[in-house]
């Protein structure tokens, strides 16, 4: 990876962080209630300096124990994925009720991808998931690259977030040669339909929301520093479309577009922004492209 | 395959259509006319978002709709029968296409195709061809409606197109349908705010073998 783009996806992170810190309240936690936005925000956080002894460590972690994990509806694999990622660089703070595998079961296909690689950092992965994972790589994906989150549909953005799922899944059995192609194949996927602006998840739901790009920056970042060269012309595209939208504060849009931008404190119920679904926050995006950003940066 | 297509204009203008999924996919999974960019900035709008607010929901898109003045025809019953969207929620498996209010939505009702030119669509009530011709500055487009059965709309939107409604001097692509629109409603998706244009015509009676055709012209400054 170029340094300048490294510098700017940390830098970028930093700034955004230091926004989420200024909105998170102690008491009363981001200004519209997150899904699993606490659990990215701790774990971003413990990848800048101060790590956990930031104060915004502290209060999403705060403001996580507190969340009621006992509604059906609750996130696990998306929380559990953060826990257990941020376990290896913190490994006393997890509240106890939260520590271990659990799952909700979502069915779309990213959900699934989140669900095997969440067994494997609990070390619960076993030869059938291996065999469902093997077995899932052959009917989700199209002979185009594209992969499904559900069947006869298409999003770029959810293509781009199994991208990174595969992405963190390769990182823990880097030798898997199908898993290496299944990626590698998304990856190109994905590329050749970018725009030359760098526009990349102009179709399908979600559609140029900052929750693909984080996702999609980190997969093409692993791609071209682990696993194949790419053409850092496409990837230097894609990285300066997304961060040209930072705004002064540090934050940024939910979805990306100069024309009739939203309000910089949206929220879905009072707002009903343009490109957005019901389930959007600011507060579970956010935090997770900060995190994208700053694993990016990490990258050697 | 994806079904996604585009081509680049010399000048350096992106144009993306796709193919339609048939009513098994989301609203923001298609673009049945152009979306066309340039250097970052859009000229025409894009679909979808939050299914449940009318101006993001299944009647945003640019494809002919209408209700039925009567009541469902059987072959469409049986046509649908077994098209439900469990590709999406398990319990769709207890909803088909025929829906209670007699929407009939042609992405939903017909099934598509990819073809040379652009996509087909067709069920036992009608079929339904969209062709792309591009040009150096400039997309044609070409709707066929043929109709395989006598049929009765209480309203029909032909002719349906979407901008962004600003007609200035900075206005970097105009689009000039064949048939005046009469109709217009305000969308919105990731591309912001946007308005929906068509033909409405009331109490439509249509022959079997009556044909429709209309085009729409992207011209691009």
């Amino acid at each position: 990876m170029s340094k300048p783009r490294k510098s700017n996806y940390r830098l970028s992170g930093e700034r955004l962080l230091k926004h989420l810190d200024a909105v998170l309240h102690p008491d009363t936690g981001y200004p519209d209630k997150p899904s699993w936005g606490y659990a990215f925000s701790y774990l971003a956080a413990l990848l800048t300096k101060d790590g956990e002894s930031s104060p915004l460590a502290k209060k999403a972690l705060h403001h996580l124990a507190l969340q009621d994990s006992t509604d059906l509806n609750y996130s696990w694999e998306f929380v559990v994925y953060a826990l257990q990622t941020a376990r290896y660089r913190s490994p006393n703070l997890i509240p106890a009720h939260m520590d271990g595998y659990r799952e909700k079961g979502t069915r779309m296909f990213n959900w699934f991808l989140l669900r095997r690689l969440n067994k494997k950092l609990c070390n619960t992965y076993n030869t059938i998931d291996h065999l469902k994972l093997w077995l899932a790589s052959k009917i989700y994906q199209e002979s185009s690259g594209l992969i499904l989150d559900e069947f006869k549909t298409r999003s770029l953005q959810y293509h781009a977030f199994c991208l990174f799922a595969i992405a963190e899944l390769l990182e823990t059995d880097p030798g898997n040669t199908w898993l290496k192609r299944w990626f590698t194949e998304g990856i190109r996927f994905s590329l050749s339909q970018t725009l030359e602006d760098g526009t990349a998840l102009y179709i399908g739901r979600g559609q140029e929301q900052i929750f693909g790009y984080g996702a999609l920056i980190y997969s093409i970042e692993y791609c071209h520093s682990k696993v194949k060269t790419l053409n850092e012309d496409c990837i230097n595209q894609i990285s300066a479309r997304l961060l040209s939208f930072q705004r002064e504060d540090g934050s940024y849009p939910l979805v990306l577009r100069h024309r009739d931008p939203e309000p910089k404190t949206a929220n879905f119920a009072d707002d009903k922004p343009a490109g957005w679904y019901g389930y959007n926050t600011l507060y579970d995006y956010q935090p997770f492209l900060a995190y994208c950003l700053l694993k990016a940066s990490n990258l050697r | 395959m994806s079904g996604i297509q585009r081509c680049r204009l010399p000048d350096g203008t992106n144009v993306v259509w796709a193919v339609p999924l048939s009513g098994m996919g989301h609203v923001a999974d298609e673009q049945p006319l152009p979306y066309i960019q340039r250097r970052g900035v859009e000229l025409t709008p894009r679909f979808g978002g939050e299914e449940q607010q009318r101006e993001s929901g299944l009647t945003s898109l640019p494809v002919p709709y209408g209700y039925l003045a009567g009541r469902w025809p059987w072959r469409q019953r049986i046509f649908n029968f077994p098209r439900r969207r469990i590709n999406i929620y398990w319990r769709n498996i207890f909803k088909d296409a025929t829906r209670k209010d007699r929407l009939f939505h042609f992405i939903e009702q017909l099934e598509f195709i990819a073809t040379r030119h652009g996509f087909a669509g067709s069920s036992p009530l009608l079929k339904y061809q969209r062709s792309f011709q591009i040009g150096t500055n400039c997309i044609d487009v070409s709707d066929v409606i043929e109709f395989r059965e006598d049929l009765h709309f209480a309203e029909l939107y032909l002719c349906p197109w979407a901008d962004f409604q600003t007609i200035d001097s900075s206005t970097k692509c105009h689009i000039q349908p064949t048939i005046t629109a009469n109709y217009f409603k305000p969308i919105k998706s990731s591309t912001g705010a946007a308005c929906w244009h068509a033909h409405k015509v009331l109490d439509a009676k249509y022959r079997r073998g009556d044909r429709l055709t209309w085009e729409y012209k992207y011209l691009i400054k």
